[in-house]
């Protein structure tokens, strides 16, 4: 049953984020479990148009920024090669997220295997606050130091 | 294009009484301007509105005016009226209408842009006199008297609705030009795009710059200081497009217009704004239907500017202005007429396989692009 219902509510918010011209994320509904849940459902990266495995991670973290289990599952995405585009948008709106899963979660971008993709992210993390205890990862470019 | 439509109160704060506007208005200025455009300065009368004087030269027939409010304050265009005094447009008329045709009449912000004609239906001007009229208002929308304005009048000749030429700056925000993933996709997509708008008789001549900008864009509209600045240092009518990383962060957005349409003099949204990283999707990697659907971002996004809105919008209880686009009534009917559209309002996608092509502009839709006074 509660799968079900997750099935109907990913429906909606899958017709809901794959507006061309955007949607709020406040206008998705209340920041409920319900919600939360069918926003992971569609993180998948094979989700279809892209704007939707895209726009559920931008609505997790504007919507659940402090939910253990959205900045977890977030956490174990950063490396992962078919999951650098939704890693550079958590670093793009990293200062959202909750003080404590920032520097994991920055670290976690920082392990992409390719040299350009730790670029893309050490460049946008240099701007983010509250990475203390990371800076000399962010100080030199990545393709510089591969040389 | 996903603006706010603010709600225009007919009550004056000053008891000036609507409909008396033309002996209220305080005289103004008028001043050509070497590129042969005009611009205007005026105070608007004791009623809140202000009549500025158009006169359209010999031989041309195409009009925008981008009327600002310096003071930061709001204002909207309420009527534009010929030269026998009938009002070709009619802020009331459309209002309240399940029709759009074009956003000059809602308050959004200091800046209002009206493109004339919108449709091949409305006719081209001809030489004359013409009057356009602004309100000026306060925050609660309500009018607000003896408010300076400053206007900037472009005209030109249209020989042929059919046909013309629009000229783009791509402007990569800072660091993307540098990227070859995105510069890549994006040239990619550029060509692609010519290739669609082609098919309107739109020939697109195509520069690529960069502006200093966060990657991480704001909302097009309000925008920022940096889009104005920048429009200031070009020299001809350009339509600017910003590649960012993603645009505002409340929303989630393929890309964004500054207006329906889009004004072609310096503003905070003066940009056409498009998010690379959404159309590349969750991997960050342009496959070649990633490259589409950047292509047809690119080109929905400027259709805006450019003064088209969605044939339908997402509800399926309002539509755009024009009689050859199908006044549909339910998802699964307007995927049916109108989802191979350019301007459907979002892409039809088998899940997890592919999304379909949404090219198809009606011939109506093509005239609206060339009657957009950058489309020369």
């Amino acid at each position: 049953m509660f799968f079900l219902l997750s099935m109907a509510v990913a429906g909606d918010l899958r017709h809901m984020l794959s507006q061309r011209d955007g949607v709020s994320c406040r206008e998705l509904g209340e920041a409920t479990p319900e919600l939360r849940d069918g926003l992971l459902a569609l993180t998948g990266p094979e989700e279809l148009p892209s704007s939707v495995p895209m726009g559920a991670t931008s609505c997790l973290i504007e919507r659940f920024p402090a939910d253990p289990l959205v900045m977890s599952t977030l956490q174990g995405w950063m490396g992962q090669k078919e999951r650098a585009g939704q890693a550079l948008v958590v670093v793009s709106m990293l200062g959202q997220v909750e003080a404590s899963w920032r520097v994991p979660l920055a670290l976690g971008a920082l392990s992409q295997e390719d040299p350009a993709w730790r670029e893309r992210m050490r460049v946008r993390l240099v701007k983010v606050p509250g990475l203390e205890g990371i800076e000399p990862l962010l100080s030199e470019p990545v393709v510089a130091a591969q040389k | 294009m996903t603006m706010l439509l603010l709600l225009l109160a007919c009550a004056p704060e000053n008891e000036a009484k609507k409909g008396d506007s033309f002996q209220e208005s305080a005289g103004g200025d008028s001043v050509e301007l070497p590129d042969g455009s005009s611009s205007y300065s005026g105070s608007s009368g004791r009623d809140g509105t202000l009549q500025i004087p158009i006169h359209i030269e010999k031989d041309n027939s195409v009009v925008q005016v981008s009327v600002v409010r310096p003071d930061g304050g709001l204002l909207s265009t309420e009527y534009f009226y010929d030269t026998d005094g009938t009002a070709l447009l009619d802020w009331e008329e459309w209002y309240d209408s399940p029709y759009s045709l074009t956003d000059a009449i809602y308050v959004y912000d200091n800046l209002t842009t009206t493109n004339w004609p919108v449709r091949i239906e409305d006719g081209l001007l001809k030489e004359g006199d013409y009057i356009l009229s602004v309100a000026t208002v306060n925050k609660n929308y309500n009018y607000q008297g003896d408010i300076p304005v400053e206007a900037t009048i472009m005209q030109r000749v249209e020989k042929d609705p059919t046909e013309g030429k629009l000229k783009i700056v791509v402007a990569y925000a800072t660091g993307l030009a540098e990227d070859p993933v995105v510069s890549t996709a994006v040239e990619a997509g550029v060509e692609r795009w010519k290739e669609i708008y082609a098919a309107t008789g739109v020939a697109m001549e195509v520069r690529y710059t960069s502006i200093d900008v966060d990657p991480a864009l704001p909302d097009s509209a309000p925008g920022q200081d940096g889009y104005k600045s920048f429009y200031e240092e070009l020299t001809e009518k350009e339509v600017v497009v910003v590649i960012g990383d993603l645009i505002a962060n409340d929303r989630w957005l393929y890309g964004e217009a500054g207006g329906v349409p889009g004004a072609l003099v310096a503003s905070n949204r003066s940009v056409v704004g498009v998010s690379w990283i959404t159309c590349a999707g969750a991997d960050g990697e342009f496959s070649s239907g990633d490259v589409e659907m950047l292509a047809e971002t690119m080109a929905h996004e400027v259709g805006h500017y450019l003064g088209m809105y969605h044939p339908v919008e997402d509800g399926y209880e309002y539509w755009d202005a024009l009689s050859d686009t199908v006044e549909c009534k339910s998802q699964s009917a307007c995927e049916d007429k109108l989802g191979k559209n350019l301007m459907f309002p979002y892409p039809i996608c088998e899940t997890q396989t592919r999304c379909n092509q949404q090219t198809e502009l009606s011939e109506n839709q093509a005239g609206v692009m060339n009657l957009y006074l950058g489309v020369e």
